[in-house]
């Protein structure tokens, strides 16, 4: 009997190994052999049409360059600009709009799906309606402030304004998912804890703090990393709403490693900048998983 | 929640909201069918202008000699790569949920881990290293990266952990191998989950932006979401033809969402986050 079972397990084994395999070489082979080769690629000197092929090292001599450089700090700052607001709107609106929808209403399935719609489409499509309607000399929305004898702001071509717009944009865009995660995990509270509520006389305000919030925190803390690792993904909507302006007030790092690499075929400056924004998000990361760990354990 | 204040006027304000939300997330795209159907220079006037509707913008994006190709490299390409997600992905996720082998939760960890490395930081090597394989400018740069994603391979584990190991030990006991099990207890069991796949794994690669737009140049291979920031730009200022072309975009989406919107929340919120 025990050699049989080490048999099948052996058996079991060999077959686990076969069925991975094609993923697991397929993944090393189109994902992670890119990683590994941007980082070499930031290390030799490939920064002009004729050298695309070179394979001279340089030592650190891109990565110098790169953090000597302002426009590197500058739209890494963009970047983490856009990744604030992108984790704010995200966070608290799909919270929000999750109450909102939870309540027994008349429409509800309606209104769900209108409040889904945005996620499956794209800031490409959607992005060329958005400028339409924020057109500050003709756009509809810019008529109800002359209406009342205002210009009205300047949105996407307002260098103060064109950034928080692109991240609340990408925000709402992004939103569905946290919505449609937090009401299945509110489906999950008790609702014997709401009963006690109201024999209690529990406003609104002290159900949310004392049961909801409790309650769904292991969700909400999985969707903030969900989401810190999305709102570092810039570049289509960034793209499709300012491109970088106006006066490059937008331009987020992606935008700037794009550039490096295929207007000024640099690259290996792109590369290096491209391997320094993957380790600053890994650690970003990190250090918001230690965060989290020291909330869990207080 | 909150039943005490049902019918108050509290009550009537959070349901107002609500709708609100709902129809901030309709009016552009109601706008953006409204003005498709009129002539360029009646696009700004305002949306309860009624003007006689023209075909004439639709008519020039068909007529446009590579819409029609946008469109099908882009069906082209979903199918096939969803066709081969499939095949790469039910058995390794088989194996990560019911085969046991050394180094299994290491190797699901490493995958995991990669998770968070968002693909644009990874733009410059990839496409060198696409140059060196010949991939650019065909169909098959955004395949075969596609084919394997860590998101489908978790769902797929997470629906084949929830079903019970009875089923599998008695089909073992009658002697089926696992290619067998797989095929026919697992499967048939998994409809559902293959549904979830098949619908984000078309919404994702139809709305794929960088990397059709990194990794294909020739203006008749490109696919559906890049071309159409081409044909804004190229198009001139037409902004009813822009939303003509952009409508035609996103229809087959919207379709396939309001069809297996079930399906799509089922997805959402067994992707194993719930917690």
């Amino acid at each position: 009997m025990k050699t049989k079972l080490t048999k099948s397990n052996l058996r079991d084994a060999r077959t686990g190994y076969i069925f991975i395999l094609p993923f697991v070489v397929l993944f090393a082979v189109f994902k992670v052999y890119p990683l590994i080769y941007g980082f070499a690629v930031s290390f030799l000197g490939r920064n002009s049409i004729r050298t695309v092929s070179d394979t001279t090292f340089v030592g650190l001599e891109n990565y110098v360059k790169v953090l000597q450089s302002n426009s590197f700090w500058t739209s890494l700052e963009k970047s983490f600009q856009y990744a604030l607001i992108y984790t704010v709107v995200v966070m608290v609106g799909g919270f929000l709009t999750a109450m909102l929808l939870n309540r027994k209403f008349r429409g509800r399935t309606f209104v769900r799906t209108m409040a889904y719609l945005p996620y499956v489409t794209n800031v490409i499509a959607i992005g060329i309606v958005l400028k339409y309607l924020f057109n500050p000399t003709k756009g509809p929305i810019n008529a109800i402030f002359r209406a009342f004898g205002e210009a009205g702001p300047k949105w996407f071509s307002s260098p103060d304004l064109a950034l928080p717009m692109t991240a609340i944009i990408g925000a709402w865009l992004a939103m569905a998912f946290n919505t449609i995660t937090i009401l299945a995990a509110l489906q999950d509270i008790p609702n014997d804890l709401f009963e006690v509520a109201d024999i209690e006389g529990a406003s609104g305000l002290q159900r949310i703090r004392y049961i909801v919030l409790p309650m769904i925190s292991s969700a909400l803390f999985m969707l903030l990393t969900i989401t810190v690792i999305n709102s570092f993904k810039s570049y289509t909507t960034v793209v499709s709403l300012t491109n970088g302006g106006p006066a490059s007030s937008s331009r987020v790092l992606s935008l700037q490693i794009y550039e490096d690499a295929f207007t000024y075929m640099k690259f290996s400056i792109a590369a290096a900048e491209g391997t320094l924004f993957t380790l600053i998000i890994i650690a970003f990361n990190k250090i918001l998983d230690k965060v989290r760990a020291v909330w869990e354990n207080r | 929640m909150g039943k005490q204040i049902k019918n108050s006027a509290g009550s009537k304000a959070l349901t107002l909201t609500a709708w609100l939300i709902a129809l901030v997330a309709l009016f552009p795209f109601f706008m953006m069918v409204l003005i498709s159907f009129r002539v360029s220079g009646d696009a700004y006037e305002p949306f309860y202008y009624i003007i006689k509707p023209t075909m004439e913008n639709y008519k020039t994006v068909f007529l446009h000699k590579n819409y029609l190709d946008w469109y099908s490299n882009t069906i082209v390409t979903v199918v096939i790569t969803i066709l081969l997600r499939l095949l790469v992905t039910l058995p390794a996720s088989y194996a990560f949920s019911r085969l046991k082998f050394k180094g299994r939760g290491f190797i699901l960890g490493l995958l995991l881990a990669t998770m968070m490395v968002p693909g644009e930081t990874t733009m410059v090597p990839r496409y060198l290293y696409f140059k060196t394989l010949h991939l650019l400018d065909t169909k098959w740069s955004i395949i075969l990266p596609e084919i394997t994603e860590v998101f489908y391979l978790m769902l797929m584990t997470e629906f084949f952990r929830s079903i019970p190991e009875d089923f599998s030990e008695a089909a073992r006991i009658d002697g089926c191998s696992h290619p067998r099990i797989l095929s026919s207890i697992f499967l048939p069991l998994s409809g559902p989950s293959i549904a979830t796949t098949v619908l984000f794994s078309f919404i994702n690669i139809w709305n794929n932006f960088l990397d059709p737009y990194l990794f294909i140049n020739s203006i008749d291979k490109q696919m559906i979401t890049p071309a159409l920031k081409f044909f804004q730009e190229r198009g001139g200022a037409n902004i009813p033809v822009q939303l003509a072309g952009a409508s035609l975009a996103i229809i087959p989406i919207l379709i396939l969402f309001t069809v297996t919107q079930k399906y799509f929340v089922a997805g959402v919120s067994s992707s194993g986050i719930k917690g």
